[in-house]
This record gives structure tokens, sequence and C-alpha cells, in this order.
């Protein structure tokens, strides 16, 4: 069995305004030292999908329905406290906001020592060792262990939100828009910085993004979504090089390529899709222009068109 | 015949750094950052003007102040040749007219509390230009003619049930009904999703042309830059350190920092060769800036002048500019 | 500009959150309780000679009698008909709260806009002004002025409307100020909007619904401090029925165990000012979410 694997995975928030179908039917698996991409636009429900593999889905949302094999283990069938256990030591994340996510009084070194003591047990002397040790992997120099968050640049925060998540030296670290707030140096450095790390520490990664240009620079898999369904998983190279899914191929001609000398940049008509009423059928058709009658009336199961690629469209088959 | 439309001229915006009671007291120099530090370029008519640049470049700044939505702490701007600095009231209320607004982000630049419709239509109302039944089919007219259709439902509606695109084009729509003459675009697809950042790319092009608009697009992002840009300059920290055409630019970049800027934009592609030209370290605080060139303590390059001498902007190429020690 | 269209969209804005939170919010039931108890009372007051069976002014019984079929709330120590001053009271009591919270708005909403708009040595000498005001206690500000005025309702009012004139003023002014910074705000300048225009159309609009919140609060507090003054004495000299004054009076006779003479005028505070309460509030979350979901 894989590393993770996730199994027709529902996830709903029974929000005032009604029944949001943010996650439905989501599957895939994740194996060692692997970096599963999870792309999509706005209400694509990646987020909610990261957030729901460590179960931290926020109120008024809930897993209905599914299974999250962690290591052999249906994480969504433990008690709470053996779930803390896994959180930060087994699986690591890393969010958006820098800004947002580090405690503002609490000193960068103690938000570290402070992790690795809770989940395992040494000193405070030999935790800061550590932390100093991996400051210094994170490219911060050590003798910052004792300054707060605020005094670091957007840049610097995020690399130690990437050091917390990796300090117990988990088995997954999952990634949500890890970059988007930065600016386009930074991002590259913290791009390469992920790159190194998971090498280093051997860790499987999931990158949520609606960023395809990191997208492709990190990962192995790459799962499409879209109204929180799965349009397609395709190995990386496949995915870029011969998109199947309708939706990809507009997505991916939708963004700049800034190599390329000229580009016919294309956009997907229509409105984005409405949660709570999703279209009938294959959540995408109202925007397709391949669309045919047998999609309005059928949701496409995911088919297997190749030994890495997947792919929920009538228009391959199924 | 090229026509300047717009010149930027020593602009300069230094913003006061607040300081508590007892820093008053003790310290004796005020501190500033330097949002723009002596920024000269010009705008030609019919143009799309890109103006790049990280956080702190002072790009947005320079928006704003062309917008006078703040004023200068020196330097002119000259718009079709007036002085924009010395109008006041209602004579700069009047030129406003000529000069329009599309921001960055789609749910913030539009009231809650008006309807689209009454938004769209309410430059023609502060102006006079048309009232009641001509201005709604004014309205009516410019919505169809931006996508949002059909107007005259859409026009009922309020902006939060509307999505990003929609507003997007809501904001473009206000901006354009008065015809003006040059739009500040500050990063008009930031927040729009990706799927539709085309479309709207397109849209502005389109009205482009067929109202003769001229663009300072201010962005971010360089490979939207690329898509839609005849001129770029680069910014950093306040300064311009590289402009000119943007294809020259970017097929020939001189300044390191424009350099590193192009490598580290990421590539929608897998199988790309990464040669990423990373400079070391983050943007330096802008209340003090590094003596010299602001970018030398990163540069790959630096030698022993950069940090002591300030490069100018100078030519290289026809019409491409560089301020850097490695070309003068 | 103001006024007609305002009222329109923000009641409309108002129906529709209030028809999408009947769904499954908490809010709305806070607002719709508060509401239902006001609308009640109001039309208490308004119906108050229909339904008050007796004239609550002249002895109808003997005095001092407990709660009866005849007498619901019993009689008071001059035999009038508890129950009747009861709902006679009300009327004094709306009266005031409505008058003196009208006139803190008007007064205070003003001074507010201009004070956050211009800023400045303007927006300093507002400020200093209205703090110190502020500073007074309520109650104390209210019983000194009132004292120097003599009784009645517009003398009432006037000295509570004084009291809650910064409540307005600060919390317009900070709503301004916030609002000030807002993007549509300077998309409003760039458009060449005129500064009244700014002022009105995309500052005050947006700061309505806080005003409507405020207003409901201010009320229920302009209840306490009507009754507090009526019960110290400062407020509508008898015979007509006021809430606070019956309390005192109802003080007196406790101890000889009559207790109806001061529970159900108290209890009537409590009710109405409940009702203003989670009205207000109710509104307040319901206009001002706090948490968006996804």
């Amino acid at each position: 069995m894989e590393l993770l694997e996730v199994k027709d995975l529902k996830v709903y928030y029974y929000s005032n305004a009604g029944l949001v179908k943010a996650v439905d039917d989501v599957g895939f698996t994740l194996g060692k030292k692997q970096t599963l991409g999870i792309v999509g636009e706005s209400g694509s429900g990646k987020s909610t999908l990261g957030f729901s593999i460590m179960r931290l889905v926020p109120r008024p949302g809930r897993i209905v329905g599914g299974s999250i094999f962690f290591d052999q283990e249906n994480l969504l069938l433990k008690p709470e406290k053996e779930l803390r256990k896994i959180r930060g030591r087994r699986i690591g994340m890393v969010f958006q906001d820098p800004m947002t996510s580090l405690n503002p009084l609490m000193r960068v070194g103690d938000h570290i020592v402070e992790t690795i003591m809770r989940h395992e047990t040494v000193t405070k002397e030999q935790a800061r060792k550590r932390a100093e040790s991996l400051l210094e992997r994170l490219g911060i120099s050590k003798t910052r262990i004792d300054d707060y968050p605020h005094q670091f640049s957007g840049g610097m925060r995020q690399r130690i939100m990437i050091g917390l998540a990796l300090a117990l030296n988990p088995d997954i670290v999952i990634a949500d828009e890890p970059t988007t707030s930065l600016d386009v140096i930074v991002e590259a450095q913290i791009v390469e910085l992920m790159r190194q790390l998971k090498r280093d520490f051997e860790s499987s990664m999931i990158l949520i993004t609606h960023n395809m240009g990191i997208v492709a620079e990190l990962a192995d898999i790459v799962v499409v979504m879209y109204a929180g369904k799965m349009m397609e998983i395709s190995d990386s190279i496949s995915l870029y090089e011969n998109p199947f899914h309708p939706y990809t191929k507009a997505l991916l001609r939708s963004i700049p390529n800034i190599r390329l000398t000229s580009q016919e940049l294309t956009f997907i008509p229509g409105l984005p899709p409405d949660l709570i009423n999703p279209p009938r059928g294959c959540r995408f058709q109202p925007r397709c222009k391949h669309a045919m009658p047998r999609c309005i009336e059928e949701e496409p199961p995911l088919i297997k068109l190749e030994p890495t690629r997947k792919v929920a469209c009538f228009l391959h088959g199924g | 015949m090229k026509e300047t439309i717009l010149s930027i001229q020593g602009l300069k915006k230094y913003f006061p750094v607040q300081r508590t009671f007892i820093e008053n007291l003790v310290k004796r120099e005020a501190q500033y950052i330097r949002a723009v530090d002596d920024v000269t370029f010009n705008i030609d008519r019919g143009e799309v003007f890109g103006l790049a640049g990280e956080s702190g470049s002072g790009k947005t700044t320079i928006g704003r102040l062309v917008l006078r939505l703040t004023e200068p702490t020196a330097g002119r701007i000259l718009f079709n040749g007036v002085d924009l600095t010395s109008l006041q009231g209602e004579e700069f209320r009047r030129f406003r007219r000529k000069m329009q607004v599309i921001f960055q982000d789609p749910y913030a630049s539009l009231n809650p509390r008006m309807k689209i419709g009454e938004a769209i239509g309410h430059p023609l109302e502060i102006h006079n230009i048309a009232k009641n039944r001509e201005k709604k089919d004014k309205v009516l007219a410019t919505m169809e003619r931006v996508g949002l259709s059909p107007a005259t439902a859409l026009y009922e509606k309020y902006p939060h049930q509307l999505s990003g695109g929609q507003r997007q084009r809501v904001a473009i729509a206000r901006a354009l009904i008065l015809q003006p003459e040059f739009v500040v675009a500050d990063e008009p697809i930031a927040m729009v999703d990706v799927s539709m950042r085309a479309m709207i790319l397109e849209l502005m092009m389109e009205l482009k042309k067929e109202f003769g608009l001229t663009y300072l697009f201010i962005t971010h992002d360089l490979a939207t830059a690329k898509y839609v840009c005849n001129r770029i300059a680069i910014m950093y920290l306040g300064k311009i350190v590289e402009s000119g055409p943007l294809q020259e630019v970017f097929r020939n970049p001189r300044h390191p920092y424009t350099e590193a800027l192009l490598s580290a934009v990421p590539i929608p592609d897998p199988k790309a060769d990464r040669k990423k030209l990373i400079p070391k370290g983050e943007i330096p605080n802008p209340i003090n800036p590094p003596s010299g060139c602001r970018f030398h303590p990163r540069c790959l390059h630096a030698k022993a002048i950069c940090s002591q001498d300030e490069p100018q902007l100078k030519e290289i190429e026809k019409g491409h500019y560089v301020a850097c020690h490695l070309f003068f | 500009m103001v006024g007609k269209m305002e009222i329109r969209s923000l009641s409309g804005f108002l129906a529709r959150r209030l028809m999408r939170k009947v769904a499954g919010g908490v809010e709305a039931y806070l607002a719709i309780a508060g509401a239902i108890l006001l609308v009640v009372v109001v039309a208490m007051t308004l119906l108050s000679s229909y339904i008050a069976p007796y004239n609550p002014i002249v002895e109808v019984g003997p005095a001092l009698r407990p709660p009866s079929s005849q007498f619901p709330m019993g009689t008071d120590h001059l035999g009038r008909d508890v129950y009747s001053r009861v709902i006679y009271g009300a009327i004094v009591a709306l009266e005031v709260s409505g008058i003196s919270s009208l006139l803190s708005s008007l007064i205070g909403t003003p001074f507010g806009l201009l004070s956050g708009f211009l800023g400045g040595k303007t927006d300093r000498l507002f400020s200093i002004i209205m703090d110190s005001i502020y500073a007074f206690p309520g109650l104390i500000l209210a019983i000194a002025i009132a004292a120097m005025m003599g009784p009645g309702v517009i003398n009432m009012s006037i000295a509570i409307a004084v009291v809650y004139i910064p409540t307005y003023f600060r919390m317009i002014r900070g709503q301004v100020l916030s609002i000030k910074e807002e993007l549509y705000v300077d998309a409003a300048r760039a458009l060449g909007a005129k500064n009244s225009t700014i002022l009105f159309r995309y500052i005050f609009a947006n700061v309505i619904p806080s005003l409507v919140v405020v207003l409901s609060l201010n009320v229920a507090d302009a209840i306490l401090t009507e009754a507090g003054l009526s019960y110290l004495g400062l407020g509508i000299p008898p015979p007509t029925p006021d809430w606070g004054f019956d309390l005192s009076k109802g003080k007196s006779f406790l101890p000889g165990g009559y207790w109806w003479m001061i529970t159900f005028p108290g209890l009537m505070i409590v009710i109405v000012v409940l009702g203003f309460s989670l009205l207000g509030e109710g509104l307040n979350q319901i206009l001002n979410p706090r948490l968006r979901e996804k």
C-alpha cells in the first residue's frame, strides 16, 4: 500500500446559503518521496482537500464520506488524540499567509522548539540545537533564533513555516499556496529551497496551488480539480505536454509562458461554478466547447487511459 | 508620429515614518520611506507602457501619484503637456475625465452599497454628461460592450452578487464610460481567476483599439507584461533600473536585477531548462536603502563603485535604457 | 442622493439578508425575537386607550390590592390600576427614548462624518469636545441637565440626548476613518467625484448599517436612563404614568409586602430594553458578518 491513499472523499460545507459540495468523490495515492500537485482555481475544492487530509476542515465543513489511509490506517476513524500525534510529526503543513500563521508573541526559535518538544522527548537544549541547525538549513542565520516573527520579511517567515513543517521530519508535507503571497524572486528562492529540502528530508509533498508554473517545477503527479471534482490525474510531464481533459487544456492555454516568443492566450467562457447547485452531469459542461448531450445527463467517471493517467471525460471514453 | 501623452519628471514620493512620542524627542532626523525616488519616463499615446517590479518597487505609488490620489513630494507630472500638480479643485476634477483607473481588487474597488448599473453610470453623473434615460442607455450599452450580459438584469445587481471576473468588467466599464484618453491599470488581473485573465486582457486591448486608449500597466507578473506591453520599465526600490521596448528588454536584459527577475518567473512546462539566477537575500528595508546602487548587496556582479555611486539611467541602445555601472 | 434610494436599498438589502439567514442563522432569530417584542410594545403604546381597562390616573378601586382577575397587576397606593399604568407608561418611555435617540443621532452623526472625513484640526477640536462629554457618567450628566431644565417630556429628551451625542460621534467617526481608506473611495476620487458625493454616497451609505444598530441599542439605553431620571424624581411629573416613577414609589411599599407595584413596571422596562437590545445585536450580526464562510 502506498503512503497515502485517499478514496471517494467527500467534504461538504453546511452553510447558511445551502449545502456546498466542496470536495465530491476525490481519490488519489501518494507514494514515498513523491510530490503531488493539486491544481485548480478558486472554488475548485483544492484547499479543502488539503485541510481534510489533516482533518482540519473548518466548520461548517464536514467530512461526510470516503477514507484517508495514511500508512495503512484510516485517519477518518481515528480519535482526535491520535490525530494530534500525527499532525506536525508525520504530516506537516505550510499555510499560505506567512504573516498570520506565526504567533506574533512567540520567538521564532520557540515556535520550533515547542513543536519538537511536543512530539519528542528531548531536552530543551537538544531541541534548541536542532532549531538552530534547521534555521541554518533554511538560509536563516541561527543568531536570529530569538527574534520575533515581525522582525522577518514575508519570504523568511515562509521559510520558517516550511522549517516548522519539516522540523520533525514528517512523511508528508502539505503546502497550501506556499508562494502565492510572495514576490517573484522570493518565490523562486522558496521553490528552490523546497526542492532541496524534499531531497534531503526524503519527504513526500502535496502542493496545492493555482500556479501552474510552480507545479511544473515541483510536482511528479498532478491532480486537476474543478468544482469539487477531479477532472484529470496524470504524471506531470504528460499533463503539460498532452492534456486530456478539455478543462486542463483550456487552463494551460490561458497561462502566459514567458519563454514563448508568441502566444495566443485563451480564456474559458462562462462563470465559475455554483457549488451549491452544481451543473448537472459533468460539472464543466456549461463551459466546455466539446460538450455532448451525454455530458449533461451523466457524470463522467474517472477512467484510466494510461498507466499514469486518468481522466473524467466522455470524450475519452466511459 | 509618436506623441507623448504622459511625462513623469523627477518624481519623488517620500512617506514619513510614524514615530512614537519618545522617538520624536530623542531622534533628530525624521525617517522616510523613499517609495518613489527620482523617476523619469514618458508614455507615448496609444501604447501599453508596463511598469514592473516586486513589492516596495514603487510601481503602485507611481500609479497613485499619476491619478493624484496622493501628492508628490517633488517632481512633475505632465499630461498632454499640462502640469497636473498645478491644477486645483474644480479644474482638476474635470481633468479626471481623461484619466481613469482599473484597480487590482475587483472586490474592494466597488462600493458595496451601489448597484452596478449606478456605479457604472456614476461618472456620467459626476461630470454632468448624461442623466436619467440617456444615462441608463449609455450604461447598458457599455455593459454589453464589456460582456456584462444580459445588461438589464445585471444592472440591478450588487457587487457581492457577481463573480470576480464580472466585477472587474464592471470596473472596466466604469473606467471607460467617460471615454478617457489614458488608463492606469494597477495589476488588473492579479485577483481574477486564472482562466478568466486572458478574457479581461483581451477586452482591455480591444477597448484600447476602439477608443484609442493609452495604458499604464502596473504589474509584478512579467509573463503577463510580455503579452500586452509595448514598452516596459523595471523598478527596484523606488528607482527605474531598466526600460525600453518590451521584446528588447526581455530578450537582452542588461540589468542584473532584470535578468534575475526574468529567470525567476515560473514556467508552466516541467521539461523547460531552469537556470535560475537567484540573487541572494531579499528586498531590503526601504527606509534605509543600500548606498550607491540599491541592488548592489544582492548583485552577483557588484564592483567597488556600485556601493558608492548611484548609477544613472542611460541609453545603451535605441530606446533601451539601463542604470548600471557594468555599462557606464 | 441618499434618503429615499438608500432607505429602499437598505431595506431591500436587509430583507434579503434576513431571508437568507432565517434559513439557518441564529443571528436572525435574535433580530426577529427583538422585533417581535418591540412590535408588541409599540402596538401596546398605540392602542393603549383601547386595551387599558381603566383610566390610569384616577382611583378605580381599593388601594394596594394584589393582582386579581379584576386588576391583573393589582392596584397602587392611590387605588389606580397598575396594569393600565404599565400600558400607558410605554408611551412616555418610547416617546422620550425615541426623541432623545433621534436628537442624539441627528447631532452626533454629522459631526462624526465631518470630523472623520476632514481630519486634522477640525477632527481634534470635535474629538476633544465629544470626549469631554463622553467622560461624564451618563446618568449623572443626565441628572445634571434634567435638574437644570426641569421636568417634562421635551426637557428629559434633551437631557438624555446630550448624553448620547458622543456615542454617535465616536462610532460614526471611527467608521468614516476606516471606510475612507477603502479602495472604492479611492476609485470614486479617481472618477472625479466631489467630496460631498464621496461623503454621502460612498462613506455614509456604508455607515448606515452600523448607525441602525447603534440606534437600536441607544434606544434601549435611553429607556433605562429615562427610568432612572424618573426614579429620582427628575422626570415626568405625576400623575402621568411612568415606569421609573412607579418603580420609585413601589420601592417604598416593598417592605410592606406589596411587591406588585415595583415588579410589573420593572418587568416592562426589562422586556422593552431586551427587545431593543436583541434587535440591535441581531441587526449587528446580520449587517456585519464577522466570519465569512467559503
